[in-house]
């Protein structure tokens, strides 16, 4: 229960806090949503785009303070806001990734290598750079595949829960997984370096 | 996992290896976890293959999780997110406020440029008197399109531009036309051939075509001097009335208005599909059954009540825009002027209306089958291009909003609220399609033969009535938005059809009737 928020949010369905935000403005219904599922949304975006997760889900929240009203009026029993930020915050990744084509995706990758390099630091300096090979290899990955990985391996979701996130099917989860994971192995440099 | 909907998926994709890795995983059913168990029994090779997967699953999982990803939003996010929100009431009210103000300034244009309309179109429609070409020409201030007609003039056996050497051609053109038209009695006509009316439907085609070429400028001179004095009173300066243009979005989403359609649809990143709903069943569940099959739809339904849903691939926005009820007592066909839709490239469109070039063989097949038409269709349809009604002012901030939004800079101009053909020119400098084209005609019938015309050459073409103008600017919009990217239109000609039966079927089945031989 938020100390400035007599009523406890949790008891209240996702549809109630937005009607209570789109109707009063109620900011802390709004923060409630928030602290709903900016954790999932991170996850998700950050499977995507790296470091650019923050920018993605703040869009995605400012995005549902814009439409609140409009999605209040047509939300329905059943709907779930979850699903309908994620898929404006992966929307959001999606753009920014096809607006940074031209730029390497390896500059998540060494986002991400760096805040890596820098967990691993107590590892021996052969573990480190094994660790920065495998993160290179998987930097290098197309973004959905990397996504799916990442999904995966790093945060241990279920196939189905990467489906929905991605808004693929189980199936099409299945095949990006696979074929990330034979990029991987046909990566000479994973290959000498961590799969030796 | 199912071997057959992966390979559906991926069809590169090794469906057996898909469910290995699958299998390494632990995501399998327990059919299918058996089936595979079986083949690894009978494979080592298969089995080494899945020691490897295995191995490198095992080590993603030891590193990745190394460097998880912070489960908040920074502090000052937050905060920003917070006070936004807490904001957007007051900034949701100040943008209607202010889209109150400038949609009553371009209703008053409306009414103001329907009256001058209506002292402009009529006197020309009906009796094509030299005096009111007359008073076209001198109302028709733009230069560029002086300068345009000026060019032509040598060129062109049925040029209009120097009044004072074509009157006389153009009364005797006028009586023949004129006779063509209107000198058949009523039951004539209905004892006329197929053939005959065709005839008569391509002259009348033409006819609105000269018509609405000649009449360019002058009729929408002044319009387009009120809908400019509206917009100027709504935004003082460029840059205001490009942010005016963005509000129009933002206002038009919060009133549930029908331009957010087009908006959406301009913006549209991933539109893939053209979906038409038959109308029964709920709406709901309509739009559910598109929405999962298509990134992006358009439903139109049925006549009682419109819709149209747009789900954005960008935003994920379900806007389900109610529109008026559109029943047949709300439709008065005489009120309404057919409009025509596609994507133009504007640089071809200039370049014919500018520099006199030839129009291309294909759009020239498309609107003139005959010659008669193409040397007149070859020098004026271009002008045509950025004609608007006056019944279809409004659409105007619009189409040109959602031309902006295709370029994302041209509304910083200040001068592209309203397309006319010097604006045309500077969209074409920035090679922008522009989203809609109207041909005004003289008749029903005569638009509709154009219509027709062009839906059966080109896919990319939808064509409505003023009551689904909306409908037509949000497709073409969007076809414009895949035509700039490149992208293939894949719009069936097939469904294009079913939407022109839908909104205008007694239309459809007049030209019908007028295009297709008699069945036995």
């Amino acid at each position: 229960v938020h100390p400035d928020f007599p009523v406890d949010t949790s008891r209240f369905s996702d549809g109630q806090l937005l009607q209570r935000y789109a109707s009063a403005r109620d900011v802390e219904a709004f923060r409630a949503i928030l602290e709903r599922h900016q954790n999932d949304l991170l996850r998700m975006a950050s499977a995507l785009v790296g470091d650019g997760a923050q920018d993605a889900v703040q869009e995605g929240f400012l995005r549902l303070a814009r439409e609140a009203t409009v999605l209040a009026s047509q939300w329905r029993e059943g709907a779930s806001l979850g699903a309908w930020l994620c898929t404006v915050v992966r929307n959001y990744c999606l753009d920014v990734l096809r607006k940074k084509q031209a730029v390497r995706i390896n500059e998540v990758a060494e986002s991400t290598l760096k805040a890596a390099a820098l967990a691993e630091s107590a590892d021996s300096a052969d573990s480190a750079g094994n660790h920065q090979v495998l993160w290179q290899a998987v930097g290098d990955l197309p973004p959905l595949e990397r996504a799916a990985v990442l999904l995966r391996y790093r945060d241990g979701l279920s196939y189905e829960m990467i489906a929905e996130q991605l808004d693929k099917t189980v199936n099409y989860v299945g095949v990006l997984l696979h074929q990330a994971l034979q990029r991987l192995r046909s990566s000479a440099a994973l290959r000498a370096e961590v799969l030796p | 996992m199912n071997a057959d909907d992966a390979n559906s998926k991926s069809p590169t994709a090794d469906s057996f290896a898909a469910q290995l890795t699958a299998y390494a995983d632990g995501a399998l059913t327990e059919d299918e976890r058996k089936k595979i168990a079986a083949a690894l029994a009978r494979d080592p090779a298969l089995q080494q293959e899945l020691d490897e997967i295995t191995r490198l699953q095992n080590t993603l999982r030891a590193v990745l999780p190394q460097r998880q990803t912070p489960e908040r939003l920074t502090p000052q996010r937050g905060d920003f997110i917070l006070q936004q929100a807490a904001n957007v009431k007051n900034s949701s009210a100040k943008k209607r406020l202010r889209f109150s103000l400038l949609w009553s300034s371009l209703a008053a244009g409306i009414a103001a440029g329907f009256i001058a309309s209506l002292t402009i179109y009529y006197p020309l429609s009906s009796d094509y008197s030299p005096t009111a070409e007359a008073d076209v020409a001198t109302l028709s201030a733009d230069p560029v399109t002086e300068q345009a007609l000026a060019k032509n003039e040598a060129a062109n056996q049925l040029e209009i531009g120097d009044k004072k050497h074509d009157e006389n051609r153009d009364d005797k053109r006028h009586e023949i036309t004129a006779q063509a038209f209107h000198g058949a009695p009523a039951s004539a006509v209905s004892e006329s051939t197929t053939q005959e009316l065709i005839a008569k439907a391509t002259t009348e085609a033409e006819q609105s075509l000269g018509q609405s070429a000649r009449g360019f400028s002058a009729e929408h001179a002044p319009e387009a001097k009120l809908a400019r004095k509206a917009s100027a009173t709504a935004a003082p300066s460029p840059m205001a009335a490009s942010a005016a243009v963005a509000e129009i979005a933002d206002a038009a989403v919060a009133t549930e208005s029908t331009a957010a359609v087009a908006f959406g649809a301009a913006s549209e990143p991933n539109a893939s599909a053209i979906v038409e709903i038959p109308d029964n069943g709920s709406a709901r569940g309509q739009f559910s059954a598109a929405r999962s099959q298509h990134q992006f739809s358009i439903i139109i339904e049925g006549n009682q009540s419109s819709f149209i849903a747009v789900q954005s691939q960008r935003t994920s926005a379900v806007n389900l825009v109610g529109l008026p009820t559109t029943t047949a007592e709300t439709i008065n066909p005489q009120h309404f002027i057919n409009a025509m839709a596609s994507a133009w490239n504007m640089d071809e469109a200039t370049d014919f209306v500018f520099n006199a070039a030839p129009i291309p063989p294909a759009y020239a097949e498309i609107l003139a089958p005959s010659t008669h038409i193409i040397a007149l269709v070859s020098k004026r349809v271009p002008l045509a291009v950025s004609v608007v009604s006056a019944q279809q002012l409004m659409l105007k901030p619009i189409i040109n909003s959602a031309a902006s939004v295709l370029t994302d800079d041209i509304s910083t101009q200040g001068t592209t609220t309203h397309a006319l053909d010097k604006d045309v020119a500077q969209h074409a400098a920035r090679g922008v399609f522009l989203c809609a084209v109207s041909i005004p005609a003289a008749s029903q019938s005569a638009s509709d033969v154009i219509s027709v015309r062009v839906a059966d050459r080109l896919h990319p073409v939808i064509i409505s009535q003023q009551p689904q103008d909306n409908i037509t600017l949000a497709l073409s919009a969007w076809l414009a938005a895949r035509h700039l990217r490149g992208e293939p239109v894949a719009v069936e000609r097939a469904t294009i059809m079913q939407v022109l039966e839908r909104i205008h079927a007694p239309q459809a089945q007049m030209v019908r009737d007028m295009l297709l031989p008699p069945t036995p």
